[in-house]
């Protein structure tokens, strides 16, 4: 009995269990980690759902992955489901020498959390479980005047020009097209104009023309997600929340909703 | 003992036994903020773990589990919890046990007083406006985005915090005749180190270009004043007032006030 042995039947207790690829798992806490400091995941009978906001409060983070996306899957047959509370910073630190083939194995217990990363070496970590305080509401029931699907890259590129001109991204949409402008800012702007005919524009539906204001360096955080989904989905409404909707391959989705701009 | 009713929504009791402390303490908990003051010692065990011998000690409990338990020095409480999910309170052998539990992560904070002064309570605490302290980061954000308002001209400021040889200078940025300006912030009364300060980052640029050097204070000490003058600098009396309604207008409000109103 050496080592090996000690941590793993330190371990027998646990209430909930998963395996999934390290890679990808290693971006989705990349993205996320810069937004919220500490991570609740809930694991449930259908999948793993993490929800977060920012110490500001102006950004909210919901992720879910369906547990048929995962190698492997248990949840203890006595609960509903599973809290993991982590400080994402932490967590980042765990998974970045994560590559590709790599295997992440969780194993959650009440007070403690196993992480296993399956490399050429075998890395074995322990945590606390935090008490993770979310007050996320269940559901996001936001209604949306305009909603647009993006090739994320576009998106993305556009922001970084946003950004070095100024703080404040606009969004402007009508019947058929979609403008993402920087504010303020004398000598220099930065505007990318997408229509109908965009290729970058896979769809568009806006009820009624609309503009609205972001902080341009959260969206930008949001937007370090895009590794994982080609495509973006874009919705907002004039002075109310934008909401970022990423699907990945493997049924995985992930929401970002992002408060207006007041300044 | 003595009761004190200061009004119908709080009231103390002074000197009580340890049986009345106990008993006004448990009837409180948990819908009043209660104060215990009494000569305690504590014991926390959790994500480390620290004793306090016996000595004079003020217990706050909010009605909402937090927990802050204060020595008799210094600003820091000795002991603290954001929340509690389980809270005991108990008398054995002339002591009062106060046992306060969170389970995630596990952390125990027990209190014993063979002394108990005095115990205070408000009942269902109403939440008044927040004071919202304005910081020098957002007295500088306040500058870099409002110059005119709060600095009576116009500056195009660029950088928050350039690195300089000299250190770190607060923002800089261009006036209405195109000289740069450096300008150090202070959210309190600015001193001679402060003027020194400037005065390092000004030097660094002066050798090739026209710089102006900005102090920008609520306040500024007689002796920085000459000081300043003497080496060619500025000074800005900042209304902070006026700053912190700048700041608080652009503060961005919270995506949950939107999920609220669906």
């Amino acid at each position: 009995m050496g080592y090996e042995g000690s941590v793993e039947q330190e371990f027998k207790d646990y209430k909930a269990m998963f395996r999934y690829e390290a890679k990808v798992f290693k971006e989705l806490v990349d993205g996320v980690s810069k937004i919220i400091d500490e991570g609740l995941f809930l694991i449930s009978e259908s999948g793993v759902r993490l929800r977060g906001m920012d110490p500001a409060r102006v950004a909210l983070v919901d992720i879910e992955i369906p547990s048929s996306s995962f190698f492997d899957y248990y949840v203890a047959e006595d609960v509903d489901r599973v809290e993991m509370g982590v400080n994402m910073e932490v967590l980042r630190g765990i998974v970045a020498r994560a590559k590709k083939g790599d295997q992440l194995e969780v194993k959650v217990a009440e007070d403690r959390i196993l992480f296993v990363v399956e490399s050429s070496v075998l890395r074995r970590y322990i945590l606390p479980n935090l008490e993770v305080v979310v007050e996320v509401p269940e559901d996001i029931n936001l209604d949306f005047d305009v909603e647009a699907v993006l090739i994320a890259d576009v998106v993305s590129k556009t922001l970084k020009d946003v950004e070095l001109v100024g703080d404040i991204v606009e969004f402007e949409a009508g019947e058929d097209y979609l403008i993402i402008r920087s504010v303020g800012g004398e000598r220099r702007r930065v505007e990318t104009r997408l229509t109908r005919e965009s290729p970058a524009l896979l769809d568009l539906n806006a009820k009624e023309p609309s503009s609205s204001r972001y902080d341009v360096g959260y969206l930008k955080k949001m937007l370090n997600i895009a590794k994982i989904a080609e495509s973006v989905e874009v919705s907002f409404s004039s002075e109310k929340p934008l909401m970022m909707v990423f699907k990945s391959p493997d049924g995985g989705r992930i929401t970002y909703l992002l408060a207006p701009s007041t300044a | 003992m003595d009761g004190v009713d200061t009004d119908w929504r709080s009231g103390a009791i002074v000197n009580p036994s340890i049986a009345e402390a106990e008993s006004a303490i448990k009837r409180k908990i948990g819908s009043s903020i209660v104060v215990v003051a009494g000569s305690c010692s504590a014991e926390y065990e959790g994500r480390g773990s620290s004793s306090s011998t016996e000595g004079d000690k003020l217990l706050i409990v909010k009605p909402d589990g937090a927990v802050i338990v204060h020595g008799p020095k210094g600003f820091r409480p000795l002991n603290w919890q954001p929340s509690t999910s389980h809270i005991e309170i108990s008398e054995t052998g002339g002591e009062m046990l106060l046992k306060f539990v969170r389970r995630k992560p596990r952390e125990t904070l027990l209190l014993r007083c063979r002394d108990v002064w005095f115990v205070a309570w408000i009942d269902s605490p109403e939440e008044g406006a927040y004071w919202m302290y304005l910081s020098e980061e957002d007295l500088r954000e306040a500058i870099v985005r409002h110059p005119e308002e709060l600095l009576g001209e116009k500056i195009r400021f660029y950088v928050k915090e350039k690195r300089t040889p000299a250190g770190r200078a607060d923002i800089y940025g261009v006036d209405g005749q195109g000289r740069l300006a450096i300008v150090e912030v202070k959210r309190i009364r600015a001193d001679e180190r402060a003027v020194r300060q400037l005065e390092g980052y000004v030097r660094e640029y002066s050798k090739n270009a026209a710089v102006r050097g900005i102090l920008a204070a609520p306040d500024i000490s007689e002796k920085a004043r000459i000081l300043l003058e003497s080496l060619g600098l500025e000074f800005r009396r900042i209304d902070l007032k006026k700053a912190y309604k700048l700041v608080k207008r652009s503060k961005p409000k919270s995506v949950l006030d939107y999920l609220d109103s669906t």
